[in-house]
């Protein structure tokens, strides 16, 4: 039986949602622009049952895949639990059968050895296919006619890692998509492997290595020669697991590396740069400049998760758990193996940052996420106070003048990941519409909202009403009408 | 036994006291002493007492999610709860840290 009542911050807007939903033709205010044709297509999670340990990982959420199908101006939603080996282990059960993130000795005894990943992270459209990503297993193929669960994937046997990233990039010039696994062997591995995977969907290329130390890959950037591979603060043993922990804890005395690999070299070709400190969970995009490799992204400056806490008992400092988009130049001609840091922008952001997809690996010039504009009101008396939490404006950020455009959500709302959509397929940089969707605590709904991304002060151009909160997204990916079979 | 004889009984000194009847006699009270707290110094000290106040109203007492809302303006309005629905109002005395421990990206 599912019991939520001993969960004090799963109340309200923040409790479970627990259903499955089909929404035809949405209400909508405004008018769904019509040249874009394709889904919208969101990752996250919901719990089936509550956390077997209060200090779990909300990163141990049962996933659940949704999605806004836009056609001919008109908008459909769907969304479907991802029905992995351990959803249907637990359902089967009636109750939580699987401990701590990724640590199988906090397990109930009963529970079946299986698969433990709940696949909440990141949709992916390649090759034909839609994939539920987490980086602890393989990819989870999802039917993208019916958002069925149709099982994990390894790309025609070839690939040989047990677990494959969340964060894979495509190559928009070749097509390839690049991608890895981290601890690719098993538990407390420090491999990685590293893989180049044509269009059709096909290995061409294998790279296996050693990280520095066993640390959260979470993130990488490519540029046309380089992979860039951030490594950080997060550590994890198999004494820690045994104690029942938790699987990653904060060292902030661990070096932070960024790994420049070779996209055509060896393992032996990897040099690894000392970078500052920072926790680099998500990046922007990278480039070749010369010698020089420049990687963009929204590091935090300290540990930003308080559920993987420090090893040494310090407490979680919510002041350094914040992020700001910075620029690290990595020298090949250098002699040491330091970086550059820049701070682009002083203001903190969420770390959930976004770039058009036609730009990875190349120069670019607008970066995309959600802030608090600290300047718009929050009605607290119709949300409730959550004013100084909640994400309520997206940002262009011009990485070439430093200038930043601002979409306001509203005053009792809060914004998810945010995702550019181009207005047509060869349009430039930047000529398109961002979308993501808000929490609407005043209305106990979700709104996808639709702005033109060149004219953010004006607002929507579009708003997609939900009559219900729609399950929290950690990441979404907008699919062009032809990368999939849709119905 | 119904409510009217619960409340007729609970009208009666000495008779049995319903719920209903100790949170009304508590509400009036409370609103008379806080009345009185807000009235009798601004009564002195305001030479221009709003000529449209109606002193035979007094002030107001409104119960809302247990809670008590006095209203002391002198217009004896009742409190009216907010149109939103308060969604992250469970939430929202947790700590940082409380908060960020079960979600992340809000």
């Amino acid at each position: 039986m599912a019991d939520f009542s001993n969960q004090p911050t799963m109340k309200g807007f923040f409790a479970p949602t627990r259903f499955e939903a089909d929404v035809y033709d949405c209400e909508v205010i405004g008018k769904i622009p019509a040249e874009i044709n394709g889904a919208f297509v969101r990752l996250g999670g919901d719990w089936l049952y509550p956390p077997k340990y209060s200090d779990d990982s909300p990163f141990s959420v049962d996933g659940y895949i949704s999605m806004f199908r836009f056609k001919n101006g008109v908008v459909d939603y769907k969304g479907r639990w991802v029905k992995t080996p351990r959803f249907r282990a637990d359902l089967a059960a009636h109750k939580q059968l699987f401990g701590k993130y990724r640590n199988p000795f906090t397990d109930d005894p009963s529970a079946p050895k299986v698969d433990r990943t709940v696949a909440n992270t990141t949709p992916l459209a390649f090759a034909g296919k839609l994939f539920a990503l987490k980086e602890d297993a393989l990819p989870y193929e999802i039917d993208p006619r019916t958002l069925e669960t149709i099982g994990p994937w390894n790309f025609h046997g070839k690939y040989k890692s047990l677990t494959f990233t969340a964060h894979p990039k495509i190559d928009p010039v070749t097509g390839e998509m690049i991608c890895y696994g981290y601890e690719a062997t098993g538990l407390e591995s420090n491999d990685v492997f590293l893989y180049t995977i044509d269009k059709t969907g096909h290995v061409t290329r294998e790279l296996r290595f050693k990280a520095p130390y066993i640390s959260m890959v979470h993130d990488i950037a490519i540029t046309p020669k380089h992979v860039l591979i951030p490594v950080f603060g997060y550590v994890t043993s198999m004494e820690r697991l045994k104690e029942g922990k938790v699987h990653w804890g904060w060292d902030g005395k661990a070096p932070a590396y960024v790994g420049v690999v070779p996209r055509d070299g060896e393992a032996k070709d990897i040099r690894w740069f000392q970078a500052p400190a920072r926790a680099t969970v998500h990046t922007l995009n990278a480039r070749d400049e010369g010698s020089k490799v420049i990687l963009e992204a929204p590091t935090y400056d300290s540990n930003p998760f308080p559920f993987f806490p420090s090893v040494d008992g310090t407490p979680w400092d919510p002041q350094r758990g914040r992020a700001y988009i910075r620029r690290y130049t990595f020298d090949l001609n250098s002699k040491d193996d330091g970086a550059r840091e820049e701070t682009l922008f002083s203001m903190n952001v969420s770390d959930l940052g976004r770039i058009d997809d036609r730009y990875t690996s190349l120069p670019y010039r607008y970066a995309y996420t959600g802030f608090n504009d600290r300047n718009r009101p929050f009605d607290e008396s119709r949300a409730g106070n959550l004013s100084l939490r909640v994400n309520n404006s997206y940002g262009r950020f011009d990485l070439a003048t430093g200038k930043m455009n601002r979409y306001f959500a509203g005053d009792t709302h809060s914004l998810q990941e945010v995702c550019f959509v181009p207005r047509r397929k060869n349009a430039p940089e930047g000529d398109g519409y961002l979308i993501g969707v808000a929490s609407n605590f005043a209305e106990m709904r979700s709104e996808l909202v639709i702005a033109d991304a060149q004219r953010l002060e004006e607002g929507d151009v579009a708003r997609v009403i939900l009559p219900f909160r729609a399950t929290s997204q950690v990441h979404g990916r907008w699919v062009n009408e032809d990368e999939l079979p849709f119905a | 036994m119904s409510d009217e004889r619960n409340e007729e009984l609970a009208a009666t000194p000495g008779m049995l006291l319903t719920r209903r009847a100790f949170i009304a006699r508590a509400a009036t009270a409370s609103a008379l002493a806080g009345a009185a707290l807000v009235y009798a110094p601004a009564r002195l000290l305001c030479a221009d007492w709003p000529a449209a106040y109606d002193e035979r109203r007094g002030a107001v007492a409104t119960f809302f999610m247990d809670r008590l809302y006095l209203d002391t303006t002198g217009r004896a309005q009742a409190y009216r709860p907010p149109a939103g629905a308060r969604s992250a109002a469970p939430v929202e005395d947790l700590s940082e840290e409380e908060f960020r421990r079960r979600h992340v990206y809000v």
